[in-house]
Order: C-alpha cells, then structure tokens, then sequence
C-alpha cells in the first residue's frame, strides 16, 4: 500500500462559502442607543498568528488534571516533536551562554553562595552537627574508596573493564547515597521534619518546554516561502504572510537527566526573595539566536514528557535537595575553565526541569506562568569536589517573544567546588574540608513550610488527577495513553520516507509522470509532521467485546472504541430513548 | 603538491606519510547566521577531523578547539540536453575556536565589473529604446534625415 492513507485537518475540504450574510446576528433586538460592538483587535498577521496560539494555550488551561495538560503538549504532533535533547552529562564547548538564554536564568557565584546560608543561627547548628558527624563520614568515604569491592572490581567480570569516567561515576553514585544515609540517621533528632522527607535514587527527570527567538534554519525558511504562495482554498490554513518568513522560530526542547538522589517534601522551600514582576536581571540574560544544530546540539523526533521524578498524585511533590554527578567532567577535552561553566550548565538545566517539572505538576505550564516562586538546592560532585547551587523558579515563560522580553527571570546562586577531602591513604583519609560537610548540613536543614496565604493551584480543578475522574472507560483511556506517552514509544507505522530518487526524480525534477503510485508529496496534503495525535481512523470494537449497554446506540457508536482526548468527551453518551 | 594520492588509511596498515599531500582548505561564507567564534571550511574529500585540526594548528598556529565534518552531495541539476546528472560531492567543516576568536566572513565582490556591466548596458538599453521611440511612426525613414 503505497498510498498513505490519513485524514489531515488542514487538509480537510472546506465548502466555499457565501460572503452574503444570510444568519440573523443575533437572536435578541438591540436597541440603537445601545450598540453592541465586537471587541477591537489587532489585525497584523503578526497578531492573527499569535492570536490562534494563544487559542490553543488557553484551550490547554482549561483542562481539569494534569495528566491532559501534558497530554495536550503532544496532540500537535503525531509522530513527536523534533526536539533539541539536552542531557544531563553532556555539555558542549562554551556552553554557558546558551543554557541561560533557555532558561532566562541570571547566574551569581561567589563561595558564599546566599546569604541565607550565612544566618548565625543555622551556622551554628550545622557546625555543632558536622562535628558530630565528622568520623562518621570519613568511614563513608573509607567504606566506599578502600573496603568496597564492586563486582566489576571483581575477576570475573574483568571480560568488560569499565573507562575511569564509568567506576568513578558508579562510586559517586553509592557514595552519595551512602552519605545521605548518614546525614539523615545523624541528623533527624534536631530536625524532626527530615522524618517526612522522602529520598528518591536515581529518579528520572524529563522536562519540555518551547524556547522562542531563535533563527530559522534554511529549510524552515524555503518551507515557510512555500507556504506564502498557497492560494488554495484546501490548504488556506497553512497559508503565511510574506511578512512572517524571517520570524524567529519556536524550538522545542527536551531535557533528560538522572540525578544520584533527590530528597522531596510535602511543602515547598521557602522563597529566597520575593517574586519581581520587573527584574532589571532579566535584561542581563544573553541571547543566543542561533539554530541548535549549528552549536553541536541534536534533534531526535520525541513526545513531550515531563516527569520530575514522580507521578502525578504524589504526596510529596516539591523538591527539597538532588545530588548529581560532575564525573563526566573529566572526560571533556576543553580544560578546567570550560569545565567549571560546564558544572554551572549542567546545575542550571537540571535545576530549572525539575522545578518545570514540578510547576507543570502544579498546574502551570509552560506557557501558563507560575505565580509564585518555587525554590530548590542542588549539589554537584564527583565524590570529593563539590559545588552547590540554589535555584529559584521565578517564570516559565521562554516560547515566542518571553525569551527575550519576558520581564521576569530565574536566578541561579553558585559556588565554586570546593574539595571534601585531599585523597585516601594507608586507611585514612587526608586534608578532610569540614566547612563542605557544613555546607551540606545547612542544605538539610533548610525547612519546607506550607505557603500561607498562596493559592497553590490556580489552574487546576478540584480533581486534578486522572485517577479521580468518575466515568470510568475515560480514566482508563487517559491512564493508559498517557503512560504510553511517557513510555516514548515509536509509531508503529514509521513515518514516511522520501527516498533519494523520489527526492530527485519526483520532487525537484518532475520527471516520472508515467509512475502512477502517488505519494503525499505529489498531492496538496500537508507534510506528515502536520498530522494531529488524534488523526487517525476511528479504532474498531469487536464483535465479542461489545457490551449488552453497547448495543442500545447506534452502529455509529457501538462499532468503534471512544476516543477521549484531552478534554473532549467528558460526559457519557445518553442511550436512545433514557 | 605532491603526485602521489593519500591513502585511505585502513585498520592494521603501516601509518603512511606523505610529504605534502593533496589537501586544501577553503573558508566559504556560512549559509545561516554561526557564532563568532566558528569557521566553516570547504575541505578536500580525504581529510578527516584529525587533519583539519592539524592543518589549522600546525600551519595557522589557529585555536583550535573542536572540529566537525561532513559529507555533502554534491547538487542535481538537469543539462540542456535534458539529462539529469549530479555535481560532485563536496566535505564541510566546521571549525570552532577558542571563546575570544571572532572571525566574520568579509564582504567579497562575488562578481567583479557587474556593476560596471549593469550601467553599460542599461545606457544602452535606453539608447536603444529613445531610438525606437522616435522612429516608431516613421518606419523607413533614413537616419541622417533631421526633422
């Protein structure tokens, strides 16, 4: 079957219509004192395109649980959004710019970090617990550099020996959480509510968001100059105006990272400074225009998943601290002083996904701005040097115009790494720094609070997950498809492929009329990366697994399975005759 | 230049050296808007990243930091006789530096004496046209004949 076989939206015919005003306007008499204007809008291409954006932003909004607010991210793209992926252990050269152009983050260091680390009193009780603990941990660092044996260290495994980026990056890894069991056994006395906090290992972050201002690549701009000359009445939707081909573009952007560890509570940490509507920090965030591609970034076709290490409807659901790892810092062939902004790089992008990610389990989005700050800490280490970071999420605004004029911006507070310990030697470990254990003391006892007087989740209904919806074929759906979103599965049917001689022959030469296999390419149909989530046939029921209730509606009805995409659908369907 | 061809170099054959080998480097004009402190290069076919690097840090004493190449097809275009054939494929490279190199591709006369062309024949056009103007309802008339 050569012919693919789908109805596109765009596509869709559209009867012409008559431009003689048949319809009564409206069914009431208005006086003529009293005429009823429509509301004045702008009328620039510009603001027509924004405009049908903005129908779709508050079409998301609208929806009552969070599960359809990240499943409506997708309904755009059915076969997944080509994205820029960002990983957490992979930075590029001179990085540093463009990580906080997308996430409009202003960046302080200094070894002090806040001065919120600096109060007398949490100075002193961090000092007094480090000291306490100070043997303690230096057993942790000898359990886990000397007296461990992992099983790759083993003879029989030595088929496979692992790089130094891989054993050290596995040590850190049991380190950290080895050292976490400490501090919280240690410390949970003088801090009660570290008794409600719950540590996740190795949880998996995903965050996506749209980051505008950025240049269109070639081909954008050949497609978009495509797209100015249609006159057709069965492809007007896709009709652009000559002025618009040199806008910059929306570019979605996907980040994956795997922390060590990541502590949660039930209530956020408490704000560092109040949330400013006009930030003049914001106008120092850099620009960086060009297309992601030609700064060594890749693009893979993705669906939009956002997970901040949980699942919708958990308790705990704000961060309080994540741990990560820096191992594959050594591995980066640019130097030291590269390697240090790739630290900041690599805490910038994790700190702002997991916040996302948290905001969108909020009820906020990424084009929905959150409206009040959340905070979070984050350490980076290899084991023995640290640096630590304080994020605060003041906006999530980055698509379209935000990037650049978005009046609010994120702030990342940062220290330079400082050294745990010198090495281990003959069983003892040398030049112990307690002023870093201190340091991450005070990041514990940092205490979550309720926010008093905040309403936490403006756009969300008072159902806000899936599991709470009442018809019961709908919350299964929506369950199932939206695991199976984050599942990040491919289509089964691939997209399809322009073959070079069809790219040749049939595209740029014409060349071929006597071939009678026609494609979507040779016809007025849009693209396939055009194709809506829900573009597809309806899906047929058996038979057998029709119900006794099925068979009181009509063949219509009772032949195909019920779609429920977000929003739609909410309600069952009345039998005939009830 | 030597005669001689560089050898593709397969895995467990001697290194081979070859005193000046066929390579060039052309800088060309990038096609979309690239960061200040990146080059793209056209390259010959044989080069690889190693030699880009080399070539550039060892002649140019350049800062080199990362190197990336890539293989171009070369353009399909549809000869006068009606056959379509393909122009030769061609590598890119594309060349970042260190932070503080800023390079920015100078502004080239791609067609030297056009302009100078152009306006010639334009005046001549205009000539012709006046010419013509004058002589349109006196078809026949001689030249040398004065009103």
């Amino acid at each position: 079957m050569s012919m693919i076989l789908f109805r596109c939206r765009g596509a869709k015919w559209i009867r012409p219509q008559s431009t003689v005003c048949s319809k009564r306007l409206s069914s009431v008499a208005v006086p003529a004192n009293q005429p009823q204007y429509p509301p004045i809008v702008e009328e620039t291409p510009l603001a027509q395109k924004l405009r049908r954006k903005k129908q779709w932003h508050d079409w998301l909004r609208s929806h009552d649980t969070i599960e359809e607010k990240l499943f409506e991210l997708n309904m755009p793209k059915y076969y997944g959004w080509n994205s820029v992926i960002l990983r957490d252990d992979a930075v590029p050269y001179n990085f540093l710019p463009w990580a906080r152009f997308s996430t409009r983050t202003h960046i302080e260091v200094s070894d002090a970090i806040n001065p919120l680390y600096s109060d007398s009193l949490l100075d002193t009780k961090a000092s007094e617990i480090a000291s306490e603990l100070k043997s303690e941990v230096e057993n942790v660092i000898l359990f886990e550099w000397v007296e461990m044996r992992r099983r790759q260290d083993l003879d029989l495994y030595k088929e496979r020996a692992l790089s130094d980026f891989e054993s050290s990056d596995l040590r850190t890894r049991s380190f950290v959480k080895h050292l976490n069991q400490v501090l919280m056994a240690g410390m949970v006395d003088q801090a009660k509510y570290l008794n409600m906090v719950t540590a996740i290992p190795d949880p998996r972050i995903d965050a996506f968001w749209f980051l505008g201002g950025i240049n269109p690549s070639k081909e954008k701009i050949e497609e978009r100059k495509r797209r100015t000359k249609m006159t057709n009445i069965n492809v007007k939707k896709s009709f652009l105006d000559p002025s618009l081909v040199d806008l910059p573009v929306n570019e979605p952007i996907q980040f994956y990272g795997k922390p060590i560890l990541q502590l949660q509570t039930r209530y956020p940490l408490p704000p560092v400074e109040d949330l400013k509507e006009n930030d003049s920090r914001a106008a120092g965030v850099p620009h960086v225009p060009y297309e992601p591609t030609l700064i060594y970034l890749e693009k893979q076709y993705r669906r939009a998943t956002t997970v901040p290490g949980f699942w919708p409807g958990e308790q705990h659901s704000f961060g309080m601290m994540s741990f990560h790892s820096s191992s594959f810092l050594d591995s980066r062939p640019f130097g030291p002083e590269d390697n240090l902004e790739a630290a900041h790089c690599t805490a910038i992008l994790t700190s702002f996904s997991w916040l996302l990610g948290q905001a969108c389990y909020q009820g906020f989005s990424t084009f929905h701005d959150v409206t009040y700050p959340l905070v979070t800490q984050t350490a980076m280490t290899n084991g023995k040097d640290w640096s630590f970071y304080l994020y605060q999420l003041n906006t999530t605004l980055l698509h379209t115009m935000n990037s650049t004029e978005n009046p609010r911006c994120n702030v990342c507070w940062a220290s330079n790494p400082m050294k745990l310990f010198e090495d281990v030697q003959d069983g003892r470990v040398i030049g112990f720094n307690e002023n870093v254990l201190k340091q991450i003391i005070k990041m514990y006892l940092i205490e979550p609070k309720e926010r008093e007087g905040v309403e936490m989740r403006p756009y969300l209904s008072d159902k806000p997950y899936v599991a709470d919806i009442e018809y019961e074929e709908r919350r299964d759906w929506l369950e199932r498809q939206f695991k199976h979103i984050t599942s990040n599965r491919p289509r089964k049917q691939e997209k399809p492929e322009v073959y070079a001689w069809e790219k040749i022959f049939r595209i740029r030469f014409n060349d071929l009329p006597q071939l009678n296999n026609r494609k979507w390419y040779m016809s007025q149909q849009p693209p396939p990366d055009c194709r809506r989530y829900d573009d597809h046939p309806p899906v047929y029921k058996p038979n057998a697994l029709r119900t006794e209730e099925d068979q009181k509606y009509c063949h219509r009805i009772r032949r195909v399975y019920r779609m429920f995409y977000p929003g739609t659908n909410k309600e069952k369907i009345k039998p005939p005759g009830t | 230049m030597s005669t001689r061809w560089y050898p593709l170099y397969q895995r467990g054959n001697p290194q081979l050296r070859v005193f000046l080998p066929n390579f060039w480097m052309k800088v060309i004009k990038p096609k979309e808007e690239i960061p200040p402190n990146m080059v793209h290069f056209h390259v010959s076919n044989e080069m690889t990243e190693y030699d880009v690097r080399n070539y550039l840090t060892k002649i140019y004493k350049l800062p080199v930091v990362a190197v990336r190449v890539e293989m171009k097809n070369g353009e399909t275009v549809k000869t006068q006789q009606g056959d379509i054939i393909k122009e030769d494929d061609y590598k890119e490279a594309h060349v970042t530096m260190e932070k503080g190199f800023k390079f920015s591709f100078p502004e080239i006369d791609t067609r030297p004496g056009y302009d100078i062309f152009k306006k010639s024949s334009e005046q001549t056009k205009k000539t012709m046209d006046d010419l013509e103007k004058k002589y349109r309802y006196r078809p026949g008339l001689p030249t040398w004949f004065e009103q």
